[in-house]
């Protein structure tokens, strides 16, 4: 849990920065650019360092997967901003954690407690309730 | 067009987020370093491209911000990948995204005096108590 705990508050930290920059104006995609570039950074000398690169064919097809969904899914919230508010479209893409949960539930059989069922109907309404328009302020 | 750009963007943060699940789940832990590394580097590609098409320069407050944004996603990344190994998805996945936001809202009304409206002061409570039942089995 304390590894849970600590990945919310650094993401917290990159989403205030983001809002940060979102006041100042800087461009998005500079941002991301240069984000990635520390990221690569970072994670290479902690694997070098601490753990040790474990290349398989599986591995590198999930994260390129991953990694141009993520860029693609941005490209596409950015591109929908010039069509609709941006509140709702940031609350449809929050929503998108259902994916993972199902799929924790159908692959991978993890059966959620009734009360964690209720957690977890609670958490759209939650996203829903507390997304602000971004920019606004 | 609003519509569809919004749901292909909620479609592809899903599938990015459930290749972390996966990668946790089919390398057993040996391999997620290097995951999360090549994760990153594939969106590093994806972005230094999106970059060269709009023809970005990146200014120095913009690399500045980026960097920091950097650093706390790849530490980020790497205690969310631990506690993907640790807890089941069911509960990582909610809590992160809700936490993520409450951390988000809390701080921002703390760092920028932005007010909290009364929906989302109802948001705050309901992603509080979605959090400690999701937590509990």
């Amino acid at each position: 849990m304390i590894y849970l705990l600590i990945s919310v508050v650094f993401f917290a930290v990159a989403a205030l920065l983001y809002k940060y920059a979102n006041h100042i104006n800087c461009d998005r995609i500079s941002i991301i650019v240069s984000e990635r570039i520390v990221t690569v950074m970072l994670l290479f000398i902690y694997i070098v360092l601490f753990d040790r690169f474990a290349l398989s064919p599986v591995i590198t097809l999930l994260a390129l997967a991953g990694g141009t969904t993520i860029f693609l899914s941005r490209i596409a919230l950015l591109a929908s901003l010039k069509y609709g508010k941006v509140s709702s479209s940031w609350t449809i893409v929050n929503l998108s954690v259902v994916i993972p949960v199902f799929a924790s539930i159908f692959l991978w059989h993890e059966i959620p407690s009734n009360r964690q069922i209720v957690g977890l109907l609670l958490v759209p309404a939650a996203i829903g309730l507390l997304q602000e328009e971004p920019g606004e302020h | 067009m609003w519509l569809k750009l919004v749901l292909a963007s909620f479609l592809l943060c899903g599938i990015s987020d459930t290749t972390w699940k996966m990668a946790g789940e089919t390398s057993g832990g040996y391999a997620v370093n290097t995951y999360i590394f090549f994760f990153h580097t594939f969106a590093l590609i994806s972005a230094v491209i999106a970059a060269i098409i709009m023809k970005k320069k990146i200014t120095r407050i913009e690399f500045l911000l980026g960097a920091i944004v950097g650093f706390t996603l790849g530490v980020g990344g790497i205690c969310s990948m631990k506690a993907i190994l640790q807890i089941p998805g069911i509960v990582f996945f909610p809590v992160s995204s809700g936490g993520s936001l409450l951390t988000v809202t809390v701080m921002a009304h703390i760092l920028w005096k932005e007010k909290i409206s009364p929906k989302q002061i109802a948001g705050l409570i309901l992603a509080v108590v979605s959090i400690v039942l999701i937590s509990m089995k």
